[in-house]
């Protein structure tokens, strides 16, 4: 692509967490990271997860939540595409590691029936409700790599409510993107509600698709992204779920 | 990666220079029946007097229209700064084969139409890469360049303006050009790209950028080919010579499924968004809200500083005033409040009653004749110095105020009046004026003949309220971006109110 041509900022660091977990998973041709790559990687340009373990697919949780804070959240992992809730691969508010093996067996049969591999399982803390929003990555044909910010959860598309940037952006390009919102009102505390903090989602932006984001320095490899929901609340912001699909896949 | 073409390289000005002042012209495509695309460019380059040498290609004749031919553009003694090829494809080929090196930009209005479009314009792009020439096209209709002395329409002015536009339609540049040069309108240039297989956009864009003669640009593009360079240029521009776009093909989603919410909710349409967010571009859904950003960019001087845009609205027609401010409203933009001074100021001129002193002000008909028309510019006085408003929009109802023909020059001095506070100092609202017309030919003459003063003293003129208001909120976002990204006003002034 013509724009690939002028990508790379010079002498940037391509060796950070982020850059090395996706340089594993590119090198062994996964067409997507799984949700823990994901994570790692977002963890490593300084976007907050929730606190998880992985398991190997046929390892059992009893035992291994010990650092966790109940109730929890059993994800299946696979380094292909998959959207979660569609298949059943994702359940909430597990109360104890019994409830988590009891839900490991299902959603392991419901992926083998939806014929995806199963690389194993994230078991995560559960993150207390706050406004969802969404972050996204993708290319457009002319214009090149670019970043969004909208209104997450499973309605995003239905809501509409998101911004694009170009990258790479400026801060002011960051801050302009959140407060274009829709729902900017509702993140400023509308109705009563507690103001949540907005430079976080700004400063995520950044770290995705500013001058020395992931996606804008890895956009060659990067096809597209979603973190949706990424939960902002005023103590705070996490991502809950991360998906990066490889250019290897298209 | 395509290799830079050798003509591609050095600096941008000198590379158009043949192009938009060609010291001599080759028409291809000219018949010696006389009624071809070809004489018909003939015709118009001998009408407007074009000063360089004009020559003819044919097969057969020695002169056509007067002008002497030759069999191929190698056989001309001199060097041939651009062609105009109105031959049909098959024979473009021929043509810049045969061009003995001669030849520095050859237009070509030709599509290739039995399906094998993409080997035809292979083939003659290498031919102009062999021969160092550069290629506008194909798919066309030829470019506007009055300083160059010439144009592809026969009923375009050729007066010089400052307005470079560049237009991957044939048919959409002419109507840039037509309708554009009726709102008073005139332009630096006007290229037709079509297909833009050598000559892309963004190197037209970027020769716009440096020209002096260009104080405002715009673009209709289809495929922007190289959208990365187009967006650096852009970004460099920083809102120095506003640039007003208009993108075709944004409803395609173009894209195979997507494989994220992301890649569902994004496209073509989100990415120009953010181009024109981030650049400070002017983004016009139809060529009528683009022509009249172009006049906005032209005419007015940027107000960054307004925070809160505040707007006077004043003419005759109350239903008209009520349905203004309810656009306004949709548009973001809030009525100015009368200051009690402002108040007294009007309760102190003398006028009939029937007016509406308040914001909007309505003012009828019986009261704009007073002082055969000069009232208003009293009301305006106060409007600027006591409310100061971000923009005033002057609207009139023009058969209402024709009915009253005994008062002498009304309407030449109510235009006149309106004009007393054209955008002469930065501090002054925006002034608009809307001159509505029953469609009638006597108000469509009233309103070409008010216009046309209009525009001498700066001020951009609208069929209907509803369209000054969206011109308004799309030059806000120019306006905008030049405040967010910190340019000082000054500097962007200079641009936005060139010289003459």
């Amino acid at each position: 692509m013509q724009y690939d041509r002028s990508l790379k900022p010079s002498g940037a660091a391509l060796d950070g967490p982020a850059d090395l977990a996706l340089k594993r998973a590119w090198d062994a041709g996964q067409p997507a990271l799984d949700e823990h790559e994901a994570k790692a990687a977002l963890r490593g340009i300084g976007i907050a997860t929730p606190r998880g373990v992985k398991l190997a697919a046929g390892r059992a949780a009893t035992g291994s939540l010990a650092d966790l804070k109940p109730p929890f959240v059993l994800k299946a992992l696979s380094s292909e595409p998959i959207h979660k809730s569609d298949i059943g691969a994702i359940r909430l508010d597990l109360r104890d590691e019994q409830a988590v093996d009891e839900a490991r067996s299902d959603i392991a049969a419901r992926m083998k029936m939806a014929g995806l591999s199963l690389t194993g399982f994230l078991v995560e803390e559960m993150i207390a409700p706050g406004c969802e929003m969404i972050l996204g990555g993708m290319h457009d044909p002319k214009l090149g790599p670019m970043v969004m910010v909208g209104a997450g959860g499973i309605f995003a598309e239905v809501l509409g409510d998101a911004i694009f940037g170009l990258c790479p952006i400026s801060r002011v390009d960051a801050a302009e993107m959140v407060e274009s919102l829709k729902i900017l009102p509702i993140l400023r505390g509308a109705r009563g509600r507690t103001p949540v903090h907005i430079t976080p989602l700004v400063d995520a932006l950044l770290a995705l698709g500013g001058e020395n984001g992931l996606f804008w320095r890895h956009a060659d490899k990067i096809l597209e992204f979603d973190i949706n929901p990424v939960i902002v609340r005023a103590d705070g912001m996490a991502a809950v779920d991360a998906r990066f699909v490889l250019k290897a896949a298209s | 990666m395509s290799t830079e073409h050798p003509s591609a390289c050095g600096p941008i000005l000198d590379r158009f220079r043949a192009l938009f002042t060609p010291r001599s012209i080759a028409v291809v495509g000219a018949s010696t029946q006389g009624t071809s695309a070809g004489n018909r460019f003939i015709r118009s380059l001998k009408a407007s007097g074009y000063a360089g040498k004009i020559y003819a290609i044919h097969p057969k004749a020695e002169e056509i229209d007067g002008i002497r031919a030759f069999r191929k553009i190698a056989d001309i003694p001199n060097t041939v700064d651009y062609a105009y090829l109105t031959v049909p494809a098959e024979k473009v080929g021929t043509i810049l084969a045969d061009t003995g090196g001669k030849l520095r930009f050859a237009q070509v209005m030709a599509t290739n139409e039995d399906g094998s479009g993409a080997a035809w314009e292979a083939e003659i792009l290498a031919l102009a890469r062999e021969t160092d020439m550069r290629l506008v096209g194909p798919n066309c209709m030829g470019t506007h360049s009055p300083r160059g002395g010439y144009t592809f329409m026969e009923t375009a002015s050729l007066r010089e303006g400052r307005i470079g536009i560049g237009c991957q339609s044939g048919g959409l540049g002419m109507d840039i050009l037509l309708r554009g040069q009726n709102l008073g309108l005139s332009y630096s240039g006007l290229v037709t790209l079509g297909n833009a297989i050598d000559v892309q956009p963004a190197e037209l864009f970027e020769y716009y950028l440096e020209d002096p003669d260009t104080d405002v640009i715009g673009f209709y593009v289809e495929d922007v080919k190289d959208g990365r360079r187009f967006l650096d240029l852009a970004r460099r521009n920083r809102g120095r010579k506003p640039l007003v776009l208009m993108v075709g093909g944004l409803s395609k989603s173009g894209q195979k499924a997507a494989a994220s919410h992301t890649g569902g909710m994004g496209g073509s349409r989100q990415a120009w968004e953010a181009f024109a967010r981030q650049t400070g571009a002017i983004l016009t859904p139809s060529l009528d809200a683009f022509l009249d950003a172009l006049q906005l960019c032209l005419w007015l001087r940027p107000k960054p500083e307004a925070e809160q845009p505040t707007v006077t609205l004043l003419g005759n027609g109350g239903g008209t005033s009520v349905l203004a401010t309810d656009a306004l409203d949709a548009a973001g933009l809030a009525l100015a409040e009368l200051e009690q001074a402002a108040r007294d100021a009007y309760a102190a001129i003398e006028m009939p009653p029937g007016a509406s002193l308040e914001n909007p002000m309505d003012l009828p008909a019986s009261v704009l004749k007073e002082e055969e028309g000069r009232l208003i510019a009293k009301l305006l006085e106060v409007d600027r110095t006591l409310t100061s408003p971000y923009a005033t929009l002057v609207h009139l109802n023009l058969p209402v105020l024709m009915a009253y023909r005994h008062v002498k020059d009304l309407l030449p001095n109510l235009v006149q009046s309106i004009l007393g506070r054209a955008q002469q100092e930065d501090t002054a609202p925006h002034t608009l004026l809307v001159l509505r017309s029953d469609r009638s030919e006597e108000a469509d003459g009233w309103r070409r003949r008010m216009r046309a003063v209009a525009l001498e003293h700066r001020i951009p003129t609208f069929d209907e309220v509803p369209q000054a208001i969206t011109a308004l909120q799309s030059y806000r976002q120019y306006e905008r971006y030049l405040a967010t990204r910190r340019m000082s006003a000054e500097s962007a002034g200079q641009v936005g109110a060139p010289a003459h």
